[in-house]
């Protein structure tokens, strides 16, 4: 058992002493009854009797005792050891964080960690060592979602009755924006205990002069996005509308002629629409984003559908492209990217290496106006994002999570605003109360006695 | 035969009582003044058929009085003498105060003196006397005149429910008032107006009533619990006074003594004193009224 403040407990114990003492000098005034030959009474009686040197009252003075003690043990916050876990770490693993060993060091700084889950776009449970090898990953392009952790968490108290207003809630990540969404405070609220957020180096802290020239894998803007296609390619026009379009000024579109070394200098996307090389496999295990999207659909690596059919449209997320579109291909297996308007995958995603190979089985008409629409461009624009969508890693504060805002790391439960009230004091509390209320039972059952 | 009022009224708890008490007698100790025909011999001697002497003629006596077969008999003027008998009106002053409220819970002295009291009614009506009961209160006293019929019982009852003792009233007055009565009887615990209530029977015995005085006593007056506990004077607010073991027997004493000066007072105004506990059975009590004893069974005077 340990105390929080045991000062309390002195001063239970100097209360106690001046019970016993007053037990032990007490003085009891008797009955008052209504009684009409008073008048012969003598007079001079005292009204009260002094006891000294005797201890009266024991069962009251026990009862009394009891309840001072129940009270100190409440005040000085004393706690009992239990086996409840008392800390839930969840490990930022995805592409947000710049550095994974940072994220191990800042949880081994933690101590003991009964709990630890290491998430990206999904919650793992992990043990320390686990999560060490983890950040030995040479690069990560999944997108973190800390609702995804939180809900882990808090399924990991769901077998837990007791101490779960005791267990504290640690968030190692860089609290990028793009890892929060709406029920992400809503989740920290339901958290019974403590939350704080301990805070690593984001990827987007890197500046643009350490990236180097090669592709980034870390969350960096596109640096250029190429295209290696023949003759007037229709997606070659449209990149070229959407990359002008596009907020950043170092966007640029590129034509390049096939297997240009040179020009692999500062892309960061490659549309290839010809046939793709073992160069372009090379580019792309190192990070960066490889678009095939073969022009001539029916000679390309995509394998062909079992019925061919006409697709009335695509779409990705909200940019939907209303058309006549030839199905007769498929893309290979992978996280769908943009879809036929029945569902089914029209481009995907598939990680390769520090980068990724995006299959686009969507045959684009040169003579129709599809590619110089505004929909179609942004659809173009979303395949040419880099590895595992469009990265925003712009650090959020505490608040955002519910949290006040804190200057260190560290939060502590005051500064989070919950009332902390312990299951032992609680229990100490009540105790103390029914000890009181025993004790006036049995004081009001003397005096009617 | 007493009106009809139903049988759930106060009097029907009183039903055993009279019960007990009937045939019961309360010859009145000297001769009643003249008065309306009634059981007590008087002081007046008429001409009833109850012969009691021969008085020689005197002057001026009653030609009509006089036996005329021994004047024959004899030569010598003789008057027949008969007693008369007269009805004896009873008053009976019943003490309100505070301190007859006690035990407050529970069969006390209130109940106690009102059972008398009726007790005392009925036996008077029985004889043909007329008997009426004051109650005096501190809001003034509530009175039921003398009367012959028996349903005055019922009045009485219903008054008695009526009431309940408070304050620290003096039935000093009401005796004064009631002192004309040929038959008064005070049934009271005296708390508080002993000193003024002596006097005013003092006065109605020097007019020649017949003086009843029963004084009543709480069970735990006269034998206090042991437990230690503060008395509190319901008549007098600021009398507090612990009661223990200590001074329970001075407590005794005192009491003991207060009660025989009362009964020395009365005895000596030739009133019949008679102290009774609320232990003590109503209609032993009232027997003891009626027949002038003025001890209780086991009552060594102390």
């Amino acid at each position: 058992m340990s105390f929080a403040a045991p000062l309390w407990l002195a001063v239970a114990g100097m209360v106690a002493a001046g019970l016993v003492i007053a037990h032990l000098i007490s003085t009891s005034v008797p009955q008052r009854d209504p009684f009409p030959t008073a008048r012969f009474v003598p007079q001079g009686a005292p009204l009260t009797v002094l006891r000294t040197q005797r201890l009266t009252d024991v069962v009251l003075l026990l009862l009394r005792l009891l309840a001072i003690a129940m009270l100190g043990l409440a005040l000085a916050g004393a706690q009992v050891s239990r086996d409840a876990p008392t800390r839930v770490v969840l490990a930022d693993v995805s592409r947000a964080v710049a550095s994974a060993s940072e994220v191990s060091d800042s949880v081994r700084a933690l101590g003991d960690v009964p709990m630890l889950f290491a998430y990206d776009s999904v919650a793992h449970r992990v043990d320390i060592d686990s999560l060490t090898q983890l950040a030995t990953r040479e690069s990560v392009t999944s997108k973190a979602s800390l609702s995804a952790a939180l809900v882990a968490a808090h399924r990991s108290l769901s077998a837990i009755t007791e101490g779960r207003t005791e267990t504290e809630l640690v968030i190692v990540s860089p609290l990028a924006r793009e890892q929060v969404d709406s029920a992400t405070a809503s989740l920290v609220a339901l958290w019974e205990g403590p939350v704080r957020v301990v805070r690593v180096a984001a990827a987007g802290s890197r500046s643009m002069d350490t990236a180097g020239d090669e592709p980034s894998a870390l969350g960096l803007r596109p640096a250029a996005v190429e295209i290696r296609a023949v003759g007037d390619d229709p997606v070659g026009a449209t990149l070229g509308s959407a990359v002008a379009r596009t907020d950043a000024p170092e966007a640029t579109a590129e034509r390049r002629e096939p297997s240009a070394e040179g020009s692999q200098r500062r892309a960061a996307a490659r549309i290839v629409r010809t046939e793709p090389t073992s160069a372009d496999s090379a580019w792309a295990r190192r990070g960066g984003t490889l678009v095939l999207w073969p022009a001539n659909i029916a000679d390309s690596h995509l394998e062909r559908r079992a019925t061919s059919d006409t697709a009335r449209g695509i779409a990705a997320e909200s940019d939907v492209v209303i058309g006549d579109f030839a199905r007769t291909h498929e893309p290979r297996a992978g996280a769908m990217m943009v879809a036929w308007l029945d569902g089914s995958a029209a481009a995907t995603e598939a990680a390769l290496g520090a980068g990724c190979i995006r299959d686009v089985a969507i045959p684009v008409d040169p003579v129709g106006d599809v590619a110089l629409r505004q929909n179609f461009r942004a659809i173009v624009r979303r395949l040419v994002q880099p590895c595992g969508g469009e990265r925003d890693f712009t650090a959020l504060s505490d608040s955002a999570l519910g949290l006040p805002r804190s200057a260190s790391s560290l939060a502590s439960p005051a500064m989070t605003g919950r009332a902390i009230v312990s299951r032992e004091f609680l229990w100490f509390a009540l105790a103390a109360v029914g000890f009181l209320v025993a004790e006036h039972v049995v004081r009001r059952r003397r005096v009617t006695v | 035969m007493l009106r009809s009022g139903g049988g759930e009224g106060p009097l029907v708890q009183y039903a055993g009582l009279l019960d007990a008490l009937t045939g019961l007698t309360w010859p009145s100790a000297s001769r009643a003044r003249a008065g309306d025909p009634g059981a007590h011999r008087s002081t007046r001697l008429g001409r009833s058929p109850e012969f009691t002497e021969y008085r020689a003629y005197r002057p001026g006596d009653d030609l009509r009085r006089l036996d005329w077969k021994l004047y024959g008999r004899t030569d010598r003027p003789f008057l027949r003498i008969a007693n008369d008998h007269a009805a004896l009106r009873t008053a009976i002053v019943v003490d309100a105060s505070a301190s007859m409220r006690f035990p407050v819970d529970g069969y006390g002295k209130w109940e106690h003196a009102c059972a008398i009291a009726l007790g005392l009614t009925a036996i008077a009506i029985a004889e043909g006397d007329a008997a009426g009961v004051v109650v005096a209160g501190a809001n003034g006293d509530r009175t039921i005149p003398p009367r012959r019929r028996r349903d005055v019982l019922i009045d009485l009852a219903d008054m008695f429910a009526a009431v309940t003792p408070a304050g620290s009233a003096s039935i000093a007055d009401t005796l004064i008032r009631a002192a004309a009565q040929p038959r008064l009887v005070v049934i009271s615990d005296f708390l508080g107006s002993a000193e003024r209530a002596i006097p005013a029977l003092r006065v109605a015995a020097a007019s020649g009533s017949e003086i009843f005085a029963v004084h009543v006593a709480a069970e735990a007056e006269l034998d206090p619990p042991a437990r230690t506990f503060i008395a509190d004077d319901p008549e007098e607010p600021g009398m507090q006074r612990p009661l223990s073991a200590d001074n329970r027997d001075a407590y005794l004493a005192a009491f003991a003594e207060w009660r025989s000066t009362i009964a020395s007072a009365l005895h000596g105004m030739n009133a019949s004193y008679v102290l009774t506990s609320t232990a003590e059975p109503v209609r032993d009590a009232v027997r003891r009224v009626v027949a002038g004893h003025a001890a209780m069974p086991g009552d060594t005077g102390s």
